[in-house]
């Protein structure tokens, strides 16, 4: 058997990525050299082991010869190797990707949240640009952006609980002007908020919920709300502050529900340098991240717009979680028994996304039963809506699918940033003929408009 | 006029329509500049990209699932000039319509309408000009945007286009936006909702396949990464880089390219003419970049070869590239950096084997070499630059 075993590491990481990543393996020549004759490509997921990770995944090829092998990363240029293989052998190809100075954002490195270039100047090897041309000029256009940036702000962020109105009231808050001086978002931080880690880029807090607790939050999802101490613990919403900047983030702290590896967490991290998409005249940015070992790749290819990544990612994140369900009923894989309902939502949005038939699916009828039983979960409702709107066969069925999109919106502001697109897009295609999708199209607008929509969970800069 | 190209007698068909928009009366520069549109500065380049993809897709587009059935094509300019459409032979000069608000409509409404007929039909949406984005909205400014008394309304609005466009019985969409980005983002902090409508569709699609959406909008950050002044766009010069050969490969048996390689090559081939920090402002959503095959081309016969080196801010006019073939007889090649003033690469057309490359810079900067099998249609290499 002729094969490549492909060992993919992330310096500094702790832990792994069970489903880390897609590579793309491409025979391009024979043993001599001589363009291969037939196309032979194959798409797999992928492994990415941390520090002291051992072992690779491996990828059996049909012949000897010089391979391509490519490893998508979420927002970075694919990691490129071109390897040459012989008869019977078992070729280890090491992918080591770029570390950085962050070690504790090691797994952020990976998915592109930390800048490409760590260990350089942002606008090369020197500070001056010795480049001509049309190049040179636009790499000095960089270099006088990075040198003109308002300084970043001496102190560090402060981190609040974020008192947020329920229902529709929330979008009219969060998306008003003048928000970010709200005092809704100036309290306490949560009870039991950790020191952070910092340096001169880069502010990080890693809190994330025991089992016990992860269990009880995912109880609050179905509408009986929390007890006022985990509520105290773990809130909706947390307010980041900055120079006058500030971002709400809204947590997904049940998402592993009483299943957690010891090195999965929620990080939070705030980038002091570079600005938010959102407001790109001032410094500053947050993001949050969940590690989780099987669906961290597909949540940070999908915050990165890479739909067709994420889908090569999930029967493997759900085979990886419950190999013996997955045979049985890939239905109850997904929902039930996986961690928690906001991995099911993360799930039903891309299978959503990337249905290509409108015929009822397996996974249909949970959408109803997501929606009916997790009210604490936006979401649920949002995609049920969207998913029937797909499905509407006259006005009636459309009329029908609005009332569920409304009922989300009714709910809060969604968890995941790209529900709010759907929601915006399915709106967009109503609101010619369905009263009341006008209307909600500007409910949503004012929020939907301060998302980052770089990041798979929301983040919103306040006006 | 607007359609500069059609053939009624295909169906299934793709069907294109393409918006130039460099002149903006109310915009700076102008005698006339308004509140909104005050900031906007003049372009030289959509003219000159839309007329490019026009051309490109009239006289290169195959699709054999789906053939060119017809192309719309409004510019605005300095000084509104013809566009001869490569073919039909004998075809005459048009000098196409302004992109009002209310031509665009008039267009979007033809455009829509022909996508009507047939659900294996397939629409193309190419706009090229200033654009604004914030979060998850996003705008396409027409020639009449900022015209006092409808302020915001001259442009598209992106979510409006692409949810009413779910509702067209059409499955395949791809939606090429190259926009130019400025501070003109600005204006989302006095109105949230900028843009029209430019098509009113009910759901009639009758049939049960999703629609299929592609939506590429990398939007380069700044006048200067938009492109150069007079010629086509960073972006237009990828895209149809990618579209000639860059995004195919032959995994049905036939080269043909596919949208989510579309995007990467795209991401590549910019990659060469703009630096990082000008890129990507704001990420194609994942609502749409489904995949499906867009066109096919013709079997390549040699590697087109894209050499340039790990730091780029060591490039110059002076850089120079050199590869030879390694283990069979063939003449050494050589390519100049300033003949590739658009970027931070030089270009070969090699044959498909083992190649050895190294490069020159400016002193002290010095490059390792490499050796690379490279096979058609293209390849990327990139050369160390030694610390």
């Amino acid at each position: 058997m002729t094969a490549l075993l492909l060992q993919t590491r992330q310096a500094y990481a702790e832990g792994m990525l069970e489903v880390g990543a897609v590579a793309t393996v491409q025979l391009v020549a024979d043993l001599d050299g001589h363009a291969a004759q037939d196309w032979w490509q194959t798409q797999v997921p992928i492994t990415v082991f941390g520090q002291f990770g051992l072992g690779g995944v491996p990828v059996t090829v049909p012949q000897a010869g010089y391979y391509q092998v490519s490893v998508a990363l979420p927002r970075s240029a694919d990691v490129v190797q071109q390897v040459r293989v012989d008869e019977d052998e078992e070729l280890p190809v090491q992918i080591d990707l770029t570390a950085s100075p962050h070690e504790y954002l090691a797994w952020q490195q990976f998915s592109g949240a930390i800048r490409d270039h760590p260990y350089r100047s942002e606008t090369g090897l020197a500070d001056t640009v010795t480049a001509t041309g049309r190049v040179g000029e636009l790499l000095n256009v960089v270099r006088d952006r990075v040198n003109l940036r308002p300084a970043a702000a001496l102190d560090l962020p402060t981190v609040s609980v974020a008192a947020v109105a329920p229902g529709r009231d929330g979008w009219l808050q969060v998306g008003a002007p003048g928000a970010s001086g709200d005092q809704s978002y100036q309290g306490d931080p949560p009870e039991g908020w950790p020191s952070p880690s910092w340096d001169s880029e880069f502010v990080a807090w890693s809190h994330t919920p025991s089992p016990g607790d992860g269990a009880e939050l995912v109880t609050g999802l179905q509408g009986q709300g929390l007890t006022s101490g985990l509520e105290a613990k773990y809130p909706r919403w947390l307010a980041v502050r900055s120079d006058g900047a500030t971002d709400l983030v809204s947590v997904p702290w049940a998402w592993w529900g009483a299943l957690r590896e010891d090195d999965e967490a929620i990080q939070f991290f705030y980038d002091r340098i570079r600005p938010s998409p959102v407001q790109p005249d001032q410094p500053g940015r947050l993001r949050v991240t969940v590690r989780d070992r099987r669906w961290f790749g597909l949540l940070e290819y999908l915050g990165a717009g890479r739909l067709d990544r994420a889908v090569q990612l999930l029967e493997p994140a759900i085979a990886n979680e419950y190999p013996e369900e997955m045979t049985a009923s890939p239905e109850s894989a997904l929902y039930g028994k996986t961690k928690s309902p906001l991995v099911a939502t993360a799930g039903a949005f891309i299978l959503i996304a990337d249905a290509t038939s409108e015929e009822p699916q397996y996974w249909d009828r949970w959408l109803d039963n997501l929606a009916r039983w997790f009210p604490g979960i936006p979401d649920g409702a949002i995609l049920l809506g969207c998913r029937r709107a797909e499905q509407a066969r006259d006005q009636a069925h459309l009329e029908a699918a609005f009332t569920q999109v409304s009922d989300g919106i009714d709910r809060g502001i969604p968890f995941f940033a790209a529900t709010m697109r759907l929601a915006s897009v399915t709106l967009a295609r109503m609101s010619d003929t369905v009263a009341g999708a006008e209307e909600a199209m500007r409910t949503i607008v004012g929020v939907s408009s301060r998302v980052d929509s770089d990041q798979p969970f929301t983040v919103i800069r306040l006006r | 006029m607007t359609l500069v190209y059609g053939d009624p007698g295909i169906d299934p068909g793709t069907h294109v329509l393409i918006v130039g928009v460099g002149a903006y009366p109310f915009g700076r520069g102008t005698t006339q500049p308004s509140l909104a549109a005050g900031g906007l500065s003049q372009l030289t380049s959509p003219p000159v990209s839309a007329r490019a993809v026009a051309d490109w897709f009239i006289s290169s587009f195959r699709n054999r699932d789906c053939p060119l059935a017809s192309v719309e094509l409004l510019i605005s300019e300095a000084a509104p000039t013809r566009y001869q459409p490569p073919r039909p032979a004998g075809a005459g000069p048009v000098i196409p319509s302004t992109p009002t608000l209310e031509n665009v409509r008039a267009a979007a409404k033809d455009w829509g309408d022909r996508l009507q007929s047939n659900k294996d039909n397939m629409a193309a949406f190419y706009f090229c000009g200033h654009g604004v984005s914030v979060g998850q909205q996003a705008a396409l400014l027409l020639a009449d945007f900022g015209k006092p008394g409808s302020d915001y309304d001259g442009a598209i609005d992106l979510n409006l286009l692409t949810g009413t466009m779910r509702n067209s019985p059409a499955i395949r969409q791809v939606y090429l936006l190259d926009c130019c980005r400025t501070r003109a983002d600005g204006l989302y902090e006095y109105e949230p909702m900028i843009g029209s409508r430019i098509r009113s569709q009910a759901s009639n699609r009758g049939h049960d396949e999703s629609p299929q959406q592609f939506v590429l909008f990398p939007t380069l950050d700044g006048e200067e990464a938009f492109g150069a002044p007079g010629s086509r766009s960073a972006f237009a010069t990828a895209l149809l880089e990618a579209l000639d050969f860059a995004a195919a490969d032959r995994r049905t048996g036939t080269w043909r390219t596919s949208t989510t390689n579309l995007h990467d090559a795209i991401d590549q081939l910019i990659s060469f003419r703009v630096p990082p920090q000008l890129r990507g402002r704001s990420k194609p959503s994942a609502v749409e970049s489904t995949r499906f095959f867009f066109n096919d081309i013709d079997p390549p016969t040699v590697a087109r070869s894209y050499v340039t080196v790990s730091d780029v801010s060591t490039w110059n006019d002076d850089a120079t590239i050199e590869c030879e073939p390694k283990g069979r007889p063939g003449q050494p090649l050589s390519d100049q950096a300033a003949d590739h003033d658009d970027g931070t690469y030089c270009r070969f057309e090699l044959d498909e084997g083992c190649w050895s490359f190294k490069g020159r810079l400016t002193p002290p900067h010095e490059v390792a070499e490499l050796e690379q099998v490279v096979a058609a249609p293209v390849a990327y290499i990139t050369l160390e630059v030694k610390r």
